[in-house]
């Protein structure tokens, strides 16, 4: 039924007449690859109240078309990191994010544009903690679904500002349960990695599940369809079931992007 | 840009980033080391009647509920002639009821098992012809990663005393 709900979105986004302005008519798509360098932070009272966190690596990769009427935009995300707590035991958190956002023009706003729109996106977030847990898996998996605003600001002819936050109001969530007796996680396999955290989906909003990501992108045009980012995005994520788990994120990411 | 329009871009940024840092939060429970009387067939004593010295057990307890030592124990009891004198839990009162898989722990309260039946000559498997039938002990006793291994319940109180009735729970599938 969700996935049904999330299809019929996604098939309206994609129906949207789209107006190109005269400046897009030519080049109105955009593929960009970045790396960046998250610090991760996690609180997973699953295992103790205390605070792993630690530095990593981030891959990006988007597509974004681009009209004067609105924005279609979906990105993929690979980042991990290894984090350790207090006491110095470590582990390794990874995420896979695969997102799609709808964007329209809605007002002039400080000298810039304000857009509005929604966004879907999955958000995988594996946690591994070799020296506390070596027998379990531990997830925040999510397929949310929410607004998403962002306001964009010309600096100079060739640079821009952007500062964009979405919230997803419900998601289809899953963590992993309060107790588990045996060694039954098969922590070597790519399909329990990514199977596992959906056998147990729930649908949930804002009392149990919050997702929250803001971030500011400074794009510089060096070429006529070459462009150079960088960006700081902040991720918070928390879930309260079975037991809490809070995870944030702040990454410094920079990249390329490609007009066509 | 003018100035003040990076400076309040600054600001926003600093807002956002200075309190972002989650509660690194405590790793334990306040000290708690008094056995419960959960009707639960468990006889409870004084450590001094059972031949402790009160603090001297606090002090065994002391790096269990320490910040300063991690240990992934969620609980310490103490058992003496059957009976509970000392009883803690370092993540929650609660897992006094919680499963627990009690992985190659189990060699050793099978041991504990194997030799109250040889010594009470009971029917347990193949008791009395342990040393005979060592493949079937091996069978009885083994688990390996992936099978599910025994759990005792309630997991804190689960108790190798002799004196006491064993209430190890061997799931089925």
């Amino acid at each position: 039924m969700i996935a049904r709900i999330l299809l019929s979105i996604a098939c309206l986004a994609l129906a949207w007449p789209v107006q190109a302005s005269s400046s897009d008519d030519d080049r109105p798509n955009r593929i960009g690859f970045g790396l960046g360098v998250p610090h991760v932070q996690i609180r997973e009272e699953l295992t103790r109240r205390f605070r792993w966190d630690g530095f990593g690596g981030l891959l990006a990769l988007g597509y974004e078309h681009r009209g004067a009427g609105m924005r279609h935009a979906a990105s993929l995300e690979l980042p991990a990191a290894w984090v350790t707590n207090r006491y110095d035991a470590g582990g390794a958190a990874l995420a896979l994010r695969l997102d799609y956002t709808l964007l329209v023009p809605v007002a002039e706003l400080a000298g810039g544009r304000l857009w509005a729109g929604g966004r879907y996106r999955w958000d995988h977030a594996l946690q591994y903690f070799a020296d506390w847990d070596e027998e379990h898996l531990y997830w925040l998996s999510a397929h949310e679904l929410g607004p998403a605003v962002a306001w964009e600001l010309a600096v100079a002819p060739t640079q821009s500002l952007r500062a964009s936050l979405s919230l997803p109001v419900v998601a289809l969530a899953s963590r992993p349960p309060a107790e588990r007796t045996n060694k039954i996680d098969d922590l070597k396999s790519v399909g329990f990695l990514l199977g596992r955290p959906h056998e147990d989906m729930s649908l949930t909003s804002l009392h149990e599940y919050v997702s929250v990501e803001g971030a500011v992108a400074w794009t510089w045009s060096f070429s006529e369809t070459w462009l150079l980012q960088a960006s700081w995005v902040m991720r918070y994520r928390r879930h309260a079931s079975p037991l809490p788990v809070q995870l944030l994120e702040n990454a410094l990411v920079t990249g390329v992007a490609h007009d066509f | 840009m003018t100035s003040s329009r990076l400076h309040t871009v600054a600001l926003v940024l600093s807002l956002l980033v200075l309190p972002a840092c989650l509660e690194d939060g405590p790793a334990k429970i306040a000290w708690n080391d008094e056995p419960r009387a959960l009707d639960d067939g468990w006889e409870i004593g004084a450590p001094e009647d059972h031949g402790f010295d009160r603090e001297k057990l606090r002090e065994a307890f002391r790096p269990f509920f320490s910040e300063d030592e991690l240990v992934p124990a969620i609980s310490l009891l103490v058992i003496r002639d059957g009976v509970l004198v000392a009883e803690g839990y370092a993540r929650d009162l609660g897992d006094v009821h919680r499963k627990n898989a009690i992985m190659s722990a189990t060699k050793s309260v099978t041991s504990l098992v194997a030799g109250i039946a040889i010594d009470r000559a009971s029917s347990i498997p193949s008791a009395r012809s342990a040393s005979s039938s060592p493949r079937r002990w091996r069978a009885w006793t083994s688990a390996r990663p992936g099978s599910r291994f025994p759990t005792c319940s309630p997991c804190g109180r689960a108790s190798t005393s002799p004196t006491t009735t064993f209430r190890w729970r061997w799931p089925t599938r």
